[in-house]
């Protein structure tokens, strides 16, 4: 295999490898803030009973 | 007859079959090997294949880096040919683990999406419970009014048709009941005997409205001294008080007052004049509520 496909298909394979750890990092992140936010909400419905969600007490 | 020949290495052949064995063992010296850092990557995949949750995730990915490490795998005479294998598998099991995280993370997110719709749900359950225990408590509010107003109504006509009984009359200091001379005999300030019923209808008014007080005036006609008159309306105004309080009638609900023969309603210089001007007036209270 010539030196110049093998460094073509190691620039290619890393290209891969970036795309799959961004979108692991961005489906992470989204997961984290649904966390957060599911938190919220539970925080808010247990604060005070009947009232609406994101309200001021 | 048969001969045999045997045929004696030349100096050409010799040097030739040495330089074969010479390359047997060249070869055997620098034969193909597995590349280094090959090893780490296998390891590098069975972690990842044996974890329950990546494991399963992403199967293309998981199958191109298995495809890579074996081929990183397979003994290489050269070593620059082995490394880029070593070095593609080491990056295809990296490109599993994360698309298999990712994966992972999706699966999770689904059910993160599930308690969030959850939690939404209770939310708004509650809020319907508390909007409906509310509709209810108005529901039960509004009856109460309701019922309230009609008592009221009802009270009202009472009051209207046992005023009506009574005859008393609206003015100014209150309502008027005004009692004729036929409570008395004439001089005299005893009730007589038969002749309370308009006092009966009295007690049952003030029983029936326990916030109203009464004052209760006598007056007299002209006849006698301005002493006497006022002496016996004052006597006549108590015996009323007294026997509205022996039939239950708090004493603090009532005021006696004579006035002799100031403020008649009539001319004295008849009989019909001077029968009128001999009473007792009763005035009612307007309730605490209703005084303006």
């Amino acid at each position: 295999m010539p030196r110049a496909q093998r460094l073509a298909e190691q620039s290619h394979v890393e290209a891969d490898l970036a795309s799959a750890n961004t979108a692991e990092a961005k489906a992470v992140a989204v997961n984290a803030e649904m966390v957060h936010s599911n938190d919220t909400l539970n925080q808010e419905i247990q604060r005070e009973p009947g009232s609406q969600p994101g309200s001021q007490p | 007859m048969n001969r045999i020949f045997v045929k004696v290495p030349t100096r050409s052949t010799t040097l030739i079959g040495a330089a074969v064995a010479s390359l047997l063992l060249a070869a055997c010296a620098t034969g193909p090997v597995k590349p280094s850092g090959a090893d780490e990557a296998r390891a590098k995949l069975t972690q990842l294949q044996s974890n329950p949750d990546l494991a399963t995730r992403a199967p293309v990915a998981m199958k191109e880096a298995e495809l890579a490490v074996r081929a990183a795998e397979e003994p290489e005479a050269d070593p620059a040919l082995g490394q880029y294998r070593v070095y593609m598998a080491d990056r295809k099991v990296d490109i599993a683990t994360a698309r298999a995280k990712t994966a992972l993370a999706e699966d999770q997110r689904a059910g993160l999406s599930q308690q969030r719709d959850q939690a939404r749900l209770d939310a708004r359950t509650r809020e319907a419970d508390a909007s409906t225990s509310k509709l209810a408590t108005t529901r039960v509010a509004l009856a109460d009014a309701t019922q309230q107003s009609a008592d009221l109504q009802r009270q009202s006509a009472d009051l209207q048709r046992q005023l009506d009984e009574l005859n008393a009359k609206p003015t100014d200091r209150g309502l008027v009941l005004t009692l004729g001379d036929v409570l008395f005999a004439t001089g005299r300030s005893d009730l007589k005997v038969g002749a309370t019923s308009k006092l009966n209808q009295l007690v049952i008014f003030l029983n029936n409205y326990p916030t109203r007080t009464v004052a209760i005036e006598g007056y007299t006609d002209n006849v006698g001294s301005d002493d006497y008159n006022l002496g016996l309306s004052q006597r006549r105004a108590d015996a009323v008080k007294s026997y509205l309080t022996v039939q239950g009638i708090a004493s603090t609900r009532l005021s006696a007052d004579g006035r002799g023969e100031s403020s008649p309603v009539a001319e004295n210089d008849s009989a019909a004049g001077r029968q009128q001007n001999r009473r007792v007036e009763v005035i009612i209270s307007s309730p605490p509520s209703a005084a303006r």
